[in-house]
């Protein structure tokens, strides 16, 4: 069942044609992976089915519904980490909840456990202009879960941390995805993080952006050392190019 | 502004002896310029007098200020919400700072007499302007990606306002405030300077017809020292504001 779905979007920044007849859908319970090379407009598209920006031409559907240029209807992770320079680690995870009506002791027992589970507990009560990039990026992220949405697009969620806890946190967002029965997409241009975490691979690229191939992840083990995931890989790094 | 080191210390030191020294030596006439130890004397000699002046004068500036303070938070809000009042009274707002305070005190004093109301009013039309600049320019300042993020979020209009875009403009608001501090105690002295019932800068007129020096020098130490306590709590209170920029 499609849950989210960008129709025939084309946007273009004074004159300058960015995106061109992008079409992708991601399916309930499916993580999407878009990726391409930096500039071709992975975020443009992004700020497009996230409602913040309106295409020239196109629609974004959400559960069948048009949502074209209504933000605020799925988490969204922008690429830099927007996490507000005068409030504490733990009250800016805990905006969503705030927004929402959540009563504040609730709010606040449930953006500790997402914390804790980020390893962000200790920094609870550090200004985000005290956190290391990859903290940011977490924190972010946490934010992001918190929303409580059901779709997840988030840019780049994993290129500022260090390669440990880049695996625990691909392994954690992947699990939580599926137990919740959430679905997502995400940015990157890193192929192997594609290839670990995503059930399906859009491919943008071109001059001007455009959707130039699909690749259906079906691997018996997501393992980069794996013939299967090697094979995988070149033929999408043959693809990107 | 740092704390004073030692340097500055033994610099000020050095200054007030010299000053002692040189109003000693007589090499000025010494009712012209007396010396820092008689200067203190006519300030406790008349402290009563002056201390019932400082009163009248902070009351005149503190209202003043008050209601600059509450005026251009009101506009600001305005100027933020709805366009149209940004672009119709800014420009009158920057074009009324080219009137110097001290050509209108005149006409203030013509208008409402010689009570309190031209006085708070002088420290009004001095302040709210800085007030006001920092505050719009600190709404402007605000990321407009974390806006957008906060609305998407839920956050309506004035809960945007008050959780990020006042967060952010805290700091151009206190650049504002400073000013507004040091020239509200100002302000006030210089409208008092024409005429009235009390107030340093009547205090001030008085000691300057009867050429007592010594008390001239005594009330001018006392502005000064005003002006600077206020800037100094503003400061502290910025820091306290601003700890998350530490
Ligand atoms: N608001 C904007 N105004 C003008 N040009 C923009 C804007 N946003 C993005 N662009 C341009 O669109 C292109 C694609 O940007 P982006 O979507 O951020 O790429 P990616 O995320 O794939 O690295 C870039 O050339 C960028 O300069
Ligand atoms: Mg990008």
């Amino acid at each position: 069942m499609v849950i989210l779905e960008g129709k025939g979007l084309t946007k273009s920044f004074d004159g300058n044609k960015i995106i061109e007849n992008v079409s992708l859908n991601l399916k309930k319970g499916e993580i999407v992976s878009l990726l391409g090379v930096s500039g071709v407009g992975k975020t443009t598209l992004f700020n497009l089915l996230s409602g913040l920006d309106v295409p020239d031409t196109g629609e974004v559907y959400l559960n069948g519904e048009a949502v074209t240029g209504m933000p605020g209807k799925v988490g969204y992770m922008q690429q830099s980490d927007l996490l507000l320079p005068f409030k504490t680690t733990l009250e800016n995870v805990m905006i969503p909840l705030i927004l929402k009506g959540v009563d504040k002791k609730e709010a606040k027992a449930r953006a500790e456990a997402i914390l804790t589970e980020f390893s962000l507990f200790e920094s609870r009560s550090l200004y985000p202009g005290k956190l290391s990039g990859g903290m940011r990026q977490r924190a972010a992220l946490a934010r992001t879960f918190l929303t409580g949405c059901s779709v997840f697009l988030l840019d780049e969620p994993f290129s500022a941390l260090d390669a440990l806890t880049r695996g625990e946190m691909q392994r954690w967002f992947r699990n939580v995805i599926k137990e919740k029965g959430a679905s997502g997409v995400f940015i990157t241009h890193d192929v192997d993080e594609a290839i670990l975490l995503s059930d399906r691979i859009y491919i943008l690229s071109g001059e001007v952006g455009s959707i130039t191939a699909e690749v259906q992840v079906e691997l018996k083990e997501r393992d980069a050392f794996e013939s299967e995931f090697i094979e995988l890989k070149k033929a999408i790094l043959e693809k990107v190019k | 502004m740092k704390k004073f080191k030692l340097w500055d210390k033994a610099v000020i030191v050095f200054i007030l002896i010299l000053w002692q020294v040189v109003g000693m030596l007589e090499i000025v006439p010494a009712f012209m310029l007396p010396t820092p130890i008689e200067v203190l004397v006519a300030l406790i000699g008349d402290w009563k007098l002056i201390g019932e002046s400082c009163l009248i004068t902070l009351y005149e500036a503190f209202t003043g200020m008050g209601a600059a303070l509450l005026v251009s938070l009101v506009l600001a809000i305005c100027m933020d919400r709805f366009k149209f009042v940004h672009e119709a009274l800014f420009p009158i707002c920057v074009v009324s700072q080219t009137i110097p305070t001290i050509a209108i005190a005149p006409l203030l004093v013509l208008w409402f007499g010689f009570g309190v109301t031209p006085k708070v009013l002088l420290v009004f039309l001095t302040c709210f302007f800085p007030l006001l600049v920092g505050l719009v320019s600190g709404f402007d300042s605000a990321d407009k990606n974390v806006l957008r993020l906060y609305r998407s979020m839920g956050g309506g209009y004035f809960k945007t306002l008050f959780d990020v875009k006042f967060p952010y403009a805290m700091e151009s608001f206190f650049a504002g405030l400073k000013v507004s501090a040091s020239y509200s105690i100002v302000g006030a002295v210089i409208a008092e300077w024409l005429g009235g019932d009390g107030g340093l800068g009547v205090y001030m007129t008085r000691v300057r017809k009867s050429f007592q020096f010594d008390k001239m020098f005594a009330v001018i130490i006392v502005v000064s020292a005003l002006s600077l306590l206020l800037m100094k709590f503003v400061e502290k209170l910025q820091n306290r504001v601003l700890k998350w920029k530490q």
